[in-house]
């Protein structure tokens, strides 16, 4: 397969993984129904693949699949969207110190995206006077989603096949030669 | 060298133009929040006619999942079928004592009624829907139910189901439409204790209790029942809504009578308003014979 065609592939197979998970998130109770706030699985995903293959997670398909997700979750459309295109921005341009360093070190990273984007998401509701919700829900809604991360970066990792460049291919089907100097 | 420093140069270009797109892209985001926030009701129906495309998909997408649900209900149901059997029986000889209780007192009531001489308002029926999906984070508590324009759903229209009211409808869309639970934080329905007569606000928080407002300690007592009491003309009277309870935080909160955690039918209750009387002759009226109730 071309790495052309690949790279659409893995695209399609993102944006499906976005929209099944919004989705799942509206699935009527009992099965996804707590009474604690749930994770942003959707940022996670978003995070963990940018964090791997930025190439895969387009801006455009991230802003398209969250601003569907906000327009059906009944939220103020449009400022969720905006404000994680600007940390996926972020996160995609820190990609190669990713590599580069421990999976510790983009943990606690995306954990402060994380944190500081639902943060400036509450601030600017409050500053549009709309409702926000207590600060201890807020502050419980990140940890939760802190917390799930590393499992999404397993399903990326091991259902998904997408691993961060330079230990991909090569590790796993030694044949095709370095995935470096592909990309 | 040069090839080298050109490769730079076009990739500075690159990412500055790349920059200035997402920029722009952020820029129209937050001017469709702004127009949302200013022109509410005209976004809104964007966003219900958005919900009729997407809903068959979601629908869709969601099948697995209630059929794993389903498979487990059926299989847990499977190993107390003999348990769940008499349970039902039970329910059933308790359901055909009140059905006969219902009858009699209908009876007397009409009797009543009749010797009165008084006119019901016979506007009330239900549809009945079936709820698609749960659109729940900290923010907010709606459900999507497969009913609509279409069906005669409008907004603002009380909803019940499972044992009681449940909300209200938020946004009709053609073939579907949004209920705004009693959960939601912008919920407010006003209610009255049955017993004492005492009025006040069943006000959601989020939580699954939610608060009972401007009812003084001393009126209420935990275990009081709680039902609508039509003020404000959204809901009609006498809707079961809960019942007291002191939450962990000692303020007077609802059990609610509907089970908000597996709600799978709702009735959309359709009033129509009745309007303020403003002729006496209005208030009673004299020859006109009593109008059934069903």
């Amino acid at each position: 397969m071309s790495t052309y065609s690949k790279i659409w592939l893995y695209r399609l197979l993102f944006s499906a993984l976005l929209l099944l998970v919004s989705a799942m998130v509206m699935v009527p109770a009992p099965v996804f129904s707590l009474p604690v706030p749930r994770a942003d699985i959707v940022f996670c995903f978003v995070a963990a693949w940018l964090a791997r293959r930025p190439d895969y997670a387009p801006a455009w398909i991230i802003v398209t699949a969250i601003l569907l997700a906000e327009f059906l979750a009944a939220q103020a459309p449009g400022l969720w969207s905006a404000v994680v295109l600007g940390v996926s921005e972020i996160i995609r341009s820190r990609h190669e110190k990713f590599r580069q360093r421990s999976f510790l070190y983009e943990w606690s990273f995306i954990s402060a995206m994380f944190a500081s984007a639902v943060l400036s998401y509450q601030l600017i509701l409050m500053l549009a006077f709309l409702p926000t919700t207590s600060l201890r829900l807020i502050l419980f809604h990140i940890a939760v989603t802190i917390l799930i991360y590393p499992l999404t970066v397993l399903v990326t990792n091991y259902l998904f096949r997408v691993f961060k460049r330079g230990f991909d291919e090569q590790f796993l089907f030694p044949g095709l030669g370095s995935a470096r100097k592909e990309g | 060298m040069r090839r080298y420093r050109d490769g730079d140069a076009e990739a500075t270009a690159a990412r500055s133009l790349r920059r200035l797109l997402v920029g722009v892209a952020i820029f129209l985001l937050v001017c469709l929040f702004l127009v949302w926030r200013i022109e509410n009701q005209r976004m809104e129906r964007v966003r219900s006619a958005v919900m009729d495309v997407v809903l068959p998909a979601v629908e869709f997408g969601n099948k697995p999942v209630q059929y794993l649900s389903q498979v487990s209900n059926t299989l847990r149901n499977h190993f107390r079928v003999a348990e769940r059997n008499s349970e039902l029986e039970q329910e059933v000889d308790r359901l055909r004592f009140w059905r006969n209780e219902a009858r009699r007192l209908e009876l007397q009531n009409s009797r009543l009624r009749n010797l009165l001489n008084t006119q019901l308002v016979a506007s009330e029926f239900s549809i009945s829907a079936t709820v698609l999906a749960d659109i729940n984070s900290q923010f907010q508590h709606t459900v999507l139910i497969n009913a609509g324009t279409e069906n005669g759903v409008a907004n603002g229209w009380p909803v019940i189901g499972n044992g009681g009211l449940v909300g209200r409808v938020l946004s009709a869309g053609a073939k579907s439409s949004r209920i705004l639970l009693l959960r939601d934080p912008s919920s407010r329905v006003p209610v009255k204790i049955i017993d004492s007569d005492v009025r006040g606000i069943v006000a959601g928080d989020g939580s699954f209790r939610p608060l009972l407002e401007f009812v003084i300690a001393g009126d209420a007592q935990p275990g009081d029942r709680v039902v609508t009491s039509g003020d404000g003309g959204v809901f009609p009277k006498d809707l079961e809504v809960g019942e007291i309870v002191v939450g962990s935080d000692q303020r007077m909160r609802l059990r609610l009578a509907a089970d908000l955690l597996n709600l799978e039918f709702v009735s959309v209750l359709r009033e129509i308003p009745l309007s303020e009387p403003t002729d006496v002759s209005d208030l009673i009226v004299g020859d006109a014979p009593p109008v059934e109730s069903n």
